[in-house]
């Protein structure tokens, strides 16, 4: 009997020895072949993020060298109109799926306030190479992309893609003599033809020009964004607000009455609205998407849209005026020239368990190398050791407006409430462009009012 | 005594499943849906729930914008259906005759009801767009108009209670031809040998067969007009401006882009509520007539 249970006890022994041989290759051959994933939760059809996942492969192989083993970049590419839904959904579960979230700048607030993403001042400061990239920015890309609160130094993100507003006008038409001779003897001068003329004009000499550029149907002076949709007609008004002098917030108090309805504003809003005569059928609903497209296709003579999405109209595949086309600054205003800024940064999520290698990519990506090839393949990038030379501007034709449109260029609230107080607006400055608010100090006066409730409801205004 | 303790065990063990499954799919959310609906809740916010009473509830009867929206949902539905109903019924009337190829024309007037409503706003989207759509051109060509359908706050919720009567018309037309074609033949033979008017016979014969029927139709295009979404997100987003917002439209956007869990709880018992009443009134509106 004790022989027997001797023998067992030794069957015993050797089963658990073998079992632990077996665990320990295991993990020695794991460490050996350690591979991480990071995942990148972004918007699908916009050109920064396809461009990103075209180029994102070769940090495989640089994470290989530097880090000893591979990190794989994987792009979850979601529907434009259900990207913020599912990127908060995701950290809102906590979600360990994504460890980096293209994200809009104005998200930057949501996202923060329930400590959704990581705030990356602590690791800049930690980091030589990271706090260089960081300095290597133009301020208004660290407040648009970085900061919340917005212009604070309080920094949840990077910026990926540096966007703002600048204007495509048909070069051909300009460059036309008989078009020139006829638009002098019209309006006593000359038509702008240069990148420099259209940086000394105003809103009100560029009326002309869009009034003698519209036959309809075969051809319209402009298109712009109007669209309920998103951000569209907020972009463009608010940065009509800035340039005739307004703003839209008390930065301090979080007012908002006497400020988003102040008689600049009213004034800008109208004038927005009048423009439309100058434009299609069915402007009052456009986007981007069919800027584009009316640009594209020589309906319009300019149109009003982010250096962002210019590619197409220089696409030969895509457009009938591919070669005929100029990128210039957009008028200045009655006060001054300030327009929105566009672009996404990327944040780091809380709840990835990769933080170590996304700053790894991070600082891959900031590389001047990859930079300029994001650039090549129709990005916007955003160190200014590259973007302030002569050669980047040179590159793109929307490059040289994107650059030198960034100085003065500003964004909205980074508020938690951006969702509510963004469709407060768009709602109420929609309602007036399509009739049904008789006027513009009206749709203001609304604005304000269902703005402050919300501030208050959030306890920002007190 | 004990075979009847065995039937009620087995009754019990096929009855089980089911209710627990309902519970956890049905009443334990409502129930979790109730309880939020007090609270001050943001799921983004990362702070836990807070009890307001009825604040939610208050803050959403004294908005105007959502009254307006309500006013918006039920113009909707009440103009939507109401010509579905006319439209499918008198189709239903026709087709109930022995006519020339019916069946394919049937199968036909069934396409528009078997479309993904996402795919028939779109398709109404362009064929609104003003400046190559076909009613666009087809007016442009007959009386020189180029109307912005869906551009114009005027024209916006006719144009999309349009789309969805083309949509669902064909169900009405379903549902009344299938009453329809339960008619008893003898009732129909005896007026006929009574000689009654093609109205008597319609009144006093054929109606009081179809009510149920027709109060069914009622019933679910009702709740399922209520509860739109998808259509008029793709056609209009709600706009312009605030034309064509209806209220499960500022539920999605309370819920999923504010994530005011709290409130958008409130809102979604609200409608609860409003489908409860609308079948309560259907039913006994289909109750009152059996007694008649």
């Amino acid at each position: 009997m004790r022989k027997v249970s001797c023998r067992i006890g030794k069957i015993m022994v050797g089963i658990v020895v073998v079992i632990a041989l077996i665990t320990a290759a295991s993990f020695t051959t794991a460490t050996l072949a350690q591979e991480v994933t990071l995942t990148i939760i972004a918007a699908s059809g916009w050109t920064p993020c396809e461009v990103g996942k075209k180029l994102t492969p070769e940090f495989t192989k640089y994470a290989e060298e530097k880090l000893g083993y591979p990190v794989k970049i994987v792009w979850d590419l979601v529907p434009f109109a259900n990207w913020y839904e599912k990127s908060a959904t995701a950290l809102a579960s906590h979600s360990t799926q994504y460890d980096i979230i293209f994200s809009d700048s104005q998200w930057l607030g949501t996202f923060s306030w329930g400590k959704h993403i990581i705030k990356l001042n602590s690791f800049i400061e930690k980091d030589p190479e990271l706090k260089a990239i960081v300095e290597d920015f133009y301020q208004e890309h660290r407040d648009a992309y970085m900061s919340y609160p917005y212009g604070t130094p309080n920094y949840w993100g990077l910026p990926m893609e540096g966007d703002d507003l600048v204007l495509y006008v048909r070069s051909d038409l300009l460059n036309d003599s008989t078009e020139r001779a006829n638009f002098k003897a019209k309006y006593g001068f000359d038509l702008p033809r240069t990148y420099e003329d259209f940086d000394a004009l105003d809103w009100f000499k560029f009326e002309k020009v869009l009034e003698f550029f519209t036959r309809p149907p075969d051809l319209y002076g402009t298109a712009m964004e109007y669209s309920k949709e998103y951000d569209f007609i907020s972009d463009h008004v608010m940065a009509l607000f800035w340039s005739w002098g307004g703003d839209i917030i008390d930065w301090e108090t979080y007012k908002v009455d006497g400020i988003m309805n102040s008689p600049q504003n009213v004034e800008a809003l109208e004038y927005y609205k009048h423009l439309l005569k100058y434009q299609p059928l069915g402007a009052a609903d456009y986007g981007i998407d069919q800027c584009i497209t009316a640009m594209s296709q020589g309906k319009v003579f300019s149109t009003l849209t982010w250096a962002a999405v210019g590619f197409p109209i220089f696409d030969p595949k895509t457009s009938l005026v591919s070669d005929k086309v100029l990128v210039v600054k957009p008028p200045k205003g009655k006060v001054m020239r300030s327009y929105c800024i566009g672009g996404q940064p990327w944040v780091l999520s809380e709840y990835s368990q990769h933080k170590k290698e996304v700053f790894e990519f991070f600082k891959w990506w900031y590389s001047k190398e990859i930079q300029w090839k994001f650039a090549e393949m129709g990005g916007n990038p955003v160190i200014r050791k590259l973007i302030d030379s002569e050669e980047f501007k040179k590159l793109n034709p929307w490059n040289r407006a994107y650059v030198e449109m960034i100085p003065g260029a500003r964004d909205f609230w980074h508020l938690p409430c951006y969702a509510e107080m963004l469709l407060v607006q768009q709602e109420e400055w929609h309602n007036y462009v399509s009739g049904a608010t008789p006027d513009a100090k009206t749709a203001l006066d609304r604005t304000a009012s269902r703005q402050e409730e919300i501030l208050k409801d959030w306890e920002f205004l007190k | 005594m004990r075979k009847d303790h065995q039937e009620n065990f087995i009754k019990w063990f096929f009855i089980l499943p089911a209710l627990a499954f309902f519970f956890a799919w049905n009443i334990f959310p409502l129930l979790w849906v109730l309880g939020l609906s007090f609270h001050k809740y943001s799921i983004m916010t990362g702070r836990p729930p807070r009890f307001v009473g009825l604040e939610n509830y208050t803050r959403i009867f004294g908005d105007p914008y959502f009254w307006d929206r309500f006013r918006t949902t039920f113009t909707y539905v009440f103009v939507a259906v109401f010509f579905e109903f006319v439209i499918g019924f008198g189709l239903a009337l026709l087709f109930n005759q022995e006519i020339k190829g019916k069946k394919i024309m049937l199968t036909l007037m069934m396409a528009p009801m078997i479309i993904a409503p996402v795919a028939t706003g779109v398709f109404f989207r362009f064929m609104y767009e003003p400046t190559w759509g076909i009613f666009g051109y087809f007016l442009d060509k007959l009386v020189g108009l180029r109307p912005q359908f869906l551009q114009d706050s005027r024209l916006a919720l006719p144009s999309v209670i349009l789309a969805d009567i083309w949509m669902w018309s064909p169900f009405m037309l379903m549902m009344t031809l299938a009453g329809l074609q339960a008619v008893p033949d003898y009732l129909l033979e005896a007026a006929e040998v009574d000689r009654l008017s093609w109205w008597t016979k319609f009144r006093h014969i054929i109606l009081p067969t179809i009510k149920p029927v027709l109060v069914l139709a009622l019933l679910l295009r009702t709740i399922d007009a209520f509860r739109l979404f998808d259509k008029i997100f793709v056609m209009t987003g709600g706009g312009p401006g605030t034309a064509t917002e209806i209220i499960s439209m500022s539920v999605y956007r309370l819920a999923f882009l504010f994530f005011r869990t709290g409130r958008g709880s409130a809102l979604a018992i609200i409608l609860l509520v409003v489908a409860i009443i609308f079948t309560n009134i259907y039913l006994l509106l289909l109750r009152a007539g059996r007694k008649a």
